[in-house]
């Protein structure tokens, strides 16, 4: 299925507390408002479904043998 | 007073000389207030490098703990004595209450006190001689890196604020690594956590624990390390007092988390380690962040987000509602009315002019018409003349006329016919 590109959690959260701040200063026009607006709606709404979604990944256990690294899946109880 | 200053010395000498030499020629010598002595004094014993990190064995005397937590007390040995204070914020981590008449081992600095012009030694630490060699060697070694800085908050590292690997040193068995990974699925599910076990006590652990820390930054990169394990005697805890995982720790260019025992023990890896934390939760804590608390960050970020676009949007608003309630829009029919009566004017004006302008051309129309009328033939008909034409052409004379010629007679009313007689020439 063809997706967008996602913007990484982090990454989003940062533009938008940029867009925020930057819509808090109040010197935007109103067509850089409504776009800055837009996006930010969207990527409030996009962290939100990551985090909602966010499953609990499979846990590893690394050892080095013989100079390398070999992972094993580790469960923890 | 005679200063036998030399070397390096010459150089704070000279500097603080100029400020009182007071009497400089000849033989006299320069006369010093006492504070200008204590601090000259007391700059040469901080320019010594040897006495800001030692280690001194004597036996406690005159020890005076003070209200205000500060330690005052002596240590001398069979000769000679040396004054001591501990402070408040290094005794309350005291493991013993010291007493008069025992050996111990003080860790810290000399430095002068300037208002008394006495020297003395600043403890950081102290350790009841003989109570092992553990809690001596750990006073060394934390003398001997702190001294090369390790400790320095400027190196501390700051956490990544929402890392997708952990990496965990610790044992795989233990309640360390459960600790762990409870906090972090709670909070924050979506971070991988990467164990490598190690033992974390007895023979060798010191060795597994700095291998792994370095493996970690040489060949599996993490974006947080927590280093660790559960409380434990002075002896268990030895591990992450030793050189080599200190210095692991301060090495490491992954930010490390130091989660060794609990509140009050201590460890070096605690002080090299970019963050301490008292338990493993805590430290798990320290790592991830927590998913409910961004969400409802989240949510009130996109509440003012939508507060800001409304405001401004509102505030166009106003705007727009006051300039129409300014004339121009609201009553626009009062600008126009001037402007109005101007072009009403100015039309009136054109008309009547146009009108002059006609009633001229007119008249002078009229009379050319007159005038025309009164210039043409039929008028003069009128009056009873009339024109003869033969051939079409007008006879003014009888020369043009012969006898039995056909002419033409042209009347008011009518023409006629007729043919010439005779011609005669009129008489004079």
């Amino acid at each position: 299925m063809p997706r967008k590109k996602e913007i990484p959690f982090e990454e989003s959260l940062a533009r938008l507390e940029e867009i925020v701040a930057a819509m808090e200063k109040g010197d935007m026009s109103l067509k850089e408002l409504m776009i800055a607006y837009s996006e930010g709606v969207t990527l409030s709404q996009n962290c939100l479904k990551a985090l909602d979604m966010a499953e609990k990944t499979m846990d590893l256990m690394v050892q080095e043998e013989s100079g390398k690294a070999v992972e094993k899946d580790l469960v923890i109880e | 007073m005679i200063v036998d200053s030399k070397g390096s010395d010459d150089i704070m000498w000279s500097g603080l000389s100029c400020a009182f030499q007071v009497l400089s020629g000849g033989m006299e010598l320069a006369v010093h207030s006492v504070s200008e002595v204590n601090r000259y004094i007391k700059n040469l014993v901080a320019g010594e490098l040897p006495l800001q990190h030692m280690m001194v064995r004597g036996e406690i005397s005159n020890f005076k703990k003070y209200p205000s937590g500060h330690c005052y007390f002596t240590l001398k040995d069979s000769v000679s004595a040396l004054k001591c204070v501990m402070f408040r914020s290094y005794a309350q981590h005291l493991r013993f209450l010291p007493v008069n008449g025992l050996q111990v081992i003080a860790g810290g600095g000399i430095a002068v006190y300037e208002r008394d012009g006495i020297y003395q030694l600043y403890a950081e630490s102290l350790v009841p001689e003989g109570t092992g060699d553990l809690a001596l060697a750990f006073e060394q070694l934390k003398e001997k890196l702190t001294a090369e800085g390790l400790f320095l908050e400027e190196h501390k590292q700051a956490l990544p604020r929402f890392p997708k690997k952990i990496g965990v040193v610790t044992s795989v068995a233990g309640a360390v690594l459960r600790d762990i990974y409870r906090v972090v699925s709670h909070r924050w599910p979506m971070a991988q956590l990467v164990l490598y076990p190690v033992q974390v006590q007895g023979e060798g652990a010191a060795e597994q624990i700095a291998r792994a820390i370095g493996f970690f930054n040489r060949s599996y990169p993490v974006d947080t390390l927590i280093v660790g394990r559960g409380g434990g005697s002075m002896e268990d805890l030895q591990p992450f007092n030793e050189e080599n995982v200190v210095r692991a720790i301060f090495a490491s260019r992954i930010p490390v988390i130091s989660a060794v025992g609990h509140e009050t023990d201590f460890t070096l890896s605690d002080f090299a380690s970019d963050r301490r934390a008292a338990t493993p939760s805590q430290a798990a804590e320290l790592a991830v962040p927590d998913r409910q608390e961004l969400q409802r960050y989240l949510q009130l970020l996109s509440g003012r987000l939508r507060q800001v676009a409304a405001d401004g949007l509102e505030q166009r608003r106003e705007r727009l509602l006051r300039l129409m309630e300014r004339t121009a829009l609201k009553e626009p029919q009062k600008l126009l009315a001037e402007r109005r009566q101007r072009l009403d004017i100015v039309s009136l004006k054109l008309d009547q002019l146009t009108k002059t302008a006609l009633k001229d051309k007119k008249h002078g129309l009229e009379v050319a018409m007159e005038k025309l009328e009164t210039l043409s033939p039929i008028q003069v008909l009128r009056r009873g003349y009339s024109v003869v034409e033969r051939d079409g052409k007008i006879l003014t004379s009888i020369k043009n006329a012969a006898v039995d010629d056909e002419i033409k007679i042209s009347l008011k009313d009518g023409c006629l016919k007729a043919r010439v007689e005779s011609v005669s020439g009129q008489k004079g």
